[in-house]
């Protein structure tokens, strides 16, 4: 795999839909390459329906658990109004991939649109890859899952990048959860291949030019 | 966590923490839940230890130390964890233990919060030191937190005194490698020696000749630490610019560093009290100006600038009295880096690519709601309506409420609490109002784990003044909050001890209170009734509000669903308006369910006013 001095993941999302479990399955795949991670979380609180924001940082060079603002790499958006509070954190030409997924706060009554959400992170200084990380667990009879499908999608990129090579994956499926290994697994893949899809050439030499 | 010596996992501070627990031999481990210390006990009940450790959740901080103290007497090594505000629940126990000393190691874990994310307070329980006498220790990583728990035991049994481990969140929270060291068979009692000068308190002659020992305990503490432990103080690079940090704000202070290229000589404190005034007076030599970066209290400037002022040093100190570093929240690498330039010319305050447009687009905010079927939100509704068809309006019945689960009421729509203050002073606050004067009703709302930990005094006090007003706990049988700990009421217990259960109602009656009741609240109009009712009637009156935590309970019983009949949803808003439950979102006009979330509560079926929303189902 390629080396990495230092790469900063944000994942964000509503409190329930697995960012820890994603951040930990993330530092323990560059764990097994030989490669330092640490993993800023966020408990109490905001735990369940809260807003949450879990800071990765992967590389040799990294003390600090918080990625500073503007600062990373990569956001995992689970959910779009997540995804826009927190877009201020990734840096310009970062990734972001998020899950066309919106919750809207309880109580809220404001009704903000999924259109408007998606076409503000277009206009950002970024590169948005839309995945459809919730349906596609809801169709897998799986919905705790969507995390898994987001997953697989990062690996994708980090695979594109050439961080990752194809061993990849049989690494991963050691990770996964030992309940219905067979839909996570098959998740994984899934996310992957959503990922693959709708990456061109153009944005195929922006993800090589992050890591380059 | 149970992995062998040698070998490198990536571990949550908190996990460090508890490895470091088993790795020192601790036979007595004990705690009261609390966000950011919860995870040490709860990964020890996760990953299971041998029958020798007593691993189990006290019923709250001050009798955890006691437990714990009681065992260091005998020799055992003993460890006990709070987060910041239990320490202040601890501190006479603690405060005294430093005259008694010990025989066992005994770590003190005390997990402040700078932020705050999810306390009370920004309280910095490195002024422990200070006050109570005893060595404080603070760790930078998750590695650290490991090595520096298993040094704490062995300087606590150097010392025989106490060890407060002070941590922050970022350490706690973080998940980094760790490479485990081996485990010592757990050291339990030996015997208890008799001695009363040395622990009993009640003699002034002992208690003053026991404060000399201690202050000569606290002379040699500096060496004492520099030959146990090795997660040092120590100083990197070298210059006249200094900057002395400690704990989390030192890795934000290495980065910056890193990133600036630039020569600087970085102090890094593990040691908080007694200061080591003979590392520092060797680590600041030479320097003209000192930038002193941490987080909470400016804890570390006021011990540099005292050990200045002795040794007639002229060096410039810069850090929170001087504004350098911001007094309040939690520090970042943006916060340190702007200190750093602005004390060195020449270097750039901001790296180009945090150069960001402000964010452009507002969505709205998302404070952490009670939870779809929350038994406390069926509670409040029926409150909030017994209190008017009591003939009061909500403005005029105050409620004071308690620290869980329960205080995320003060959140619209319900915005139902008046107070939350401390464990257990729902029911003394509303008894000062009622002292003071107040001639209205009042409520005071407390769940059952804050009632044993803290609330059951409270009660006797109003009983035994006889005091006008209504308690409401709220037991949901768990300590629900910091994950779902046990309470006193549990016949068996995480670790598979089994336990005999002490029950809310028992010492509600025992107590004397003028009337008690139970009810489910999720049968709502019976709940609304004994508000209206128990309002109005005098005396101390007890009204237990009975219900599972609706996250367990989903878990283990088969749920009924509810949806929304379309043709009948008039879009009016009133299930969302009076419940707020999230499992409830409003689209195209019409009000859905989320079948994922929705876990049968049957809450917003009542107050639907077209009857619009009907079972759909069981699970």
């Amino acid at each position: 795999m390629g080396s990495v001095k230092e790469l900063n993941i944000v994942i964000t999302g509503v409190g329930g839909q697995g960012q820890l479990f994603l951040s930990r399955l993330i530092a323990e795949t560059f764990l097994r390459y030989g490669v330092p991670s640490m993993i800023a979380e966020t408990h109490g609180m905001s735990q369940r329906g809260g807003s949450v924001i879990v800071h990765v940082r992967v590389g040799k060079d990294v003390r600090a658990p918080l990625i500073p603002e503007g600062r990373a790499d990569i956001m995992l958006g689970m959910e779009l109004i997540e995804a826009v509070r927190y877009v201020g954190y990734v840096r310009e030409r970062g990734i972001v991939l998020a899950n066309d997924k919106v919750i809207v706060p309880p109580g809220q009554q404001v009704k903000i649109g999924r259109d408007v959400l998606i076409d503000y992170l277009s206009s950002r200084p970024i590169r948005l890859f839309l995945i459809p990380s919730s349906s596609r667990a809801a169709s897998l009879g799986i919905p705790l899952s969507a995390n898994i499908h987001m997953f697989g999608a990062l690996v994708a990129v980090l695979e594109l990048a050439g961080v990752f090579d194809a061993e990849v994956d049989s690494l991963v499926e050691t990770l996964l959860p030992r309940r219905f290994l067979a839909q996570n697994t098959a998740i994984y893949r899934l996310g992957k291949e959503d990922l693959k899809s709708i990456v061109n050439p153009a944005s195929l030499a922006e993800i090589q030019e992050l890591f380059s | 966590m149970k992995a062998p010596e040698g070998v490198r996992i990536a571990l949550m501070g908190n996990e460090a923490i508890a490895r470091g627990f088993l790795e020192a031999g601790a036979s007595v481990i004990t705690g009261y839940p609390g966000t950011p210390s919860s995870e040490v006990i709860t990964s020890l009940h996760e990953y299971g230890v041998s029958s020798e450790i007593f691993v189990e959740w006290a019923i709250n901080e001050r009798v955890a130390f006691e437990i714990a103290y009681g065992a260091a007497i005998c020799g055992a090594r003993a460890a006990v964890t709070m987060k910041a505000p239990g320490a202040s629940v601890a501190l006479d126990p603690i405060v005294s233990s430093a005259y008694g000393g010990v025989e066992g190691g005994l770590v003190v874990l005390v997990a402040d919060d700078p932020g705050p994310h999810t306390t009370q307070t920004e309280q910095d329980d490195r002024w422990l030191g200070f006050l109570a006498k005893l060595p404080v220790v603070t760790p930078s990583s998750p590695q650290e937190a490991k090595d520096l728990t298993v040094s704490a035991f062995d300087i606590s049994e150097e010392l025989k005194l106490p060890v407060i481990l002070r941590t922050t969140t970022r350490v706690n929270h973080t998940v980094g490698e760790v490479l485990l060291g081996p485990v010592r068979p757990p050291k339990r009692t030996a015997g208890f020696v008799k001695d009363i000068p040395r622990f009993v308190r009640a003699g002034m002659s002992w208690n003053l000749e026991r404060h000399r020992w201690l202050n000569k305990q606290l002379d040699i503490a500096e060496d004492v630490f520099d030959r146990i432990s090795p997660v040092r103080n120590t100083v990197e690079g070298s210059g006249r610019f200094c900057v002395v940090t400690e704990g989390a704000a030192y890795n934000y202070v290495r980065e910056v560093v890193d990133e600036l290229g630039i020569e600087v000589r970085v102090v890094k404190l593990s040691l908080l009290f007694p200061p080591p005034r003979k590392f520092l007076t060797e680590a600041l030599d030479g320097c003209s100006d000192i930038l002193v970066v941490e987080e909470l209290d400016p804890y570390l400037e006021l011990v540099v600038k005292s050990l200045l002022k002795d040794r007639g040093s002229t060096a410039r100190v810069y850090g929170k009295v001087s504004g350098s570093i911001p007094l309040e929240g939690e520090l970042s690498r943006g916060l340190v880096r702007r200190a750093m330039t602005s004390l060195l010319p020449g270097t750039p305050s901001s790296a180009p690519q945090e150069v960001q447009p402000r964010q452009a687009l507002k969505v709205p905010p998302r404070p952490p709601p009670m939870c779809p079927g929350c038994p406390h939100r069926s509670m409040y509704v029926a409150m909030l309506i017994g209190i008017s068809r009591a003939g009061y309006k909500r403005g005029e019945v105050p409620v004071f409420g308690d620290i869980g689960c329960y205080a995320l009421a003060s959140q619209p729509p319900l915005e139902a609490i008046w107070t939350e203050h401390s464990m257990g002073a729902s029911i003394s606050m509303a008894m000062g109002a009622k002292v003071a004067g107040f001639r209205g009703p009042v409520i005071a709302v407390i769940g059952d784990s804050t009632f044993y930990h803290a609330g059951i005094q409270p009660l006797i006090e109003a009983v035994h003044k006889r005091v006008d007003m209504l308690v409401v706990i709220a037991d949901n049988s768990v300590v629900a909050m910091t994950g779902h700990q046990s309470t006193p009421a549990w016949s068996t217990l995480e670790s598979g001890r089994k336990a005999r259960p002490v029950i809310v109602e028992d010492i509600v009656r025992a107590v004397g209170v003028d009337y008690l009741e139970v009810v489910d609240p999720y049968d709502i109009d019976k709940m609304i009734n004994a508000f209206e009712r128990l309002i109005k009637q005098p005396g101390v009156k007890v009204l237990v509000s009975k219900h599972p935590c609706a996250l367990l309970e989903a878990r283990s019983r088969s749920l009924r669903r509810y949806r929304v009949i379309d043709e009948k949803c008039t879009g009016c808003l009133a299930c969302i308006k009076v419940t707020g439950c999230p499992a409830l979102f409003y689209e195209n006009g019409k009000v859905s369910i989320s079948a994922d979330d929705c876990v049968g509560c049957g809450l917003c079926a009542r107050f639907c006013p077209y009857k619009a929303i009907e079972v759909a189902g069981n699970e």
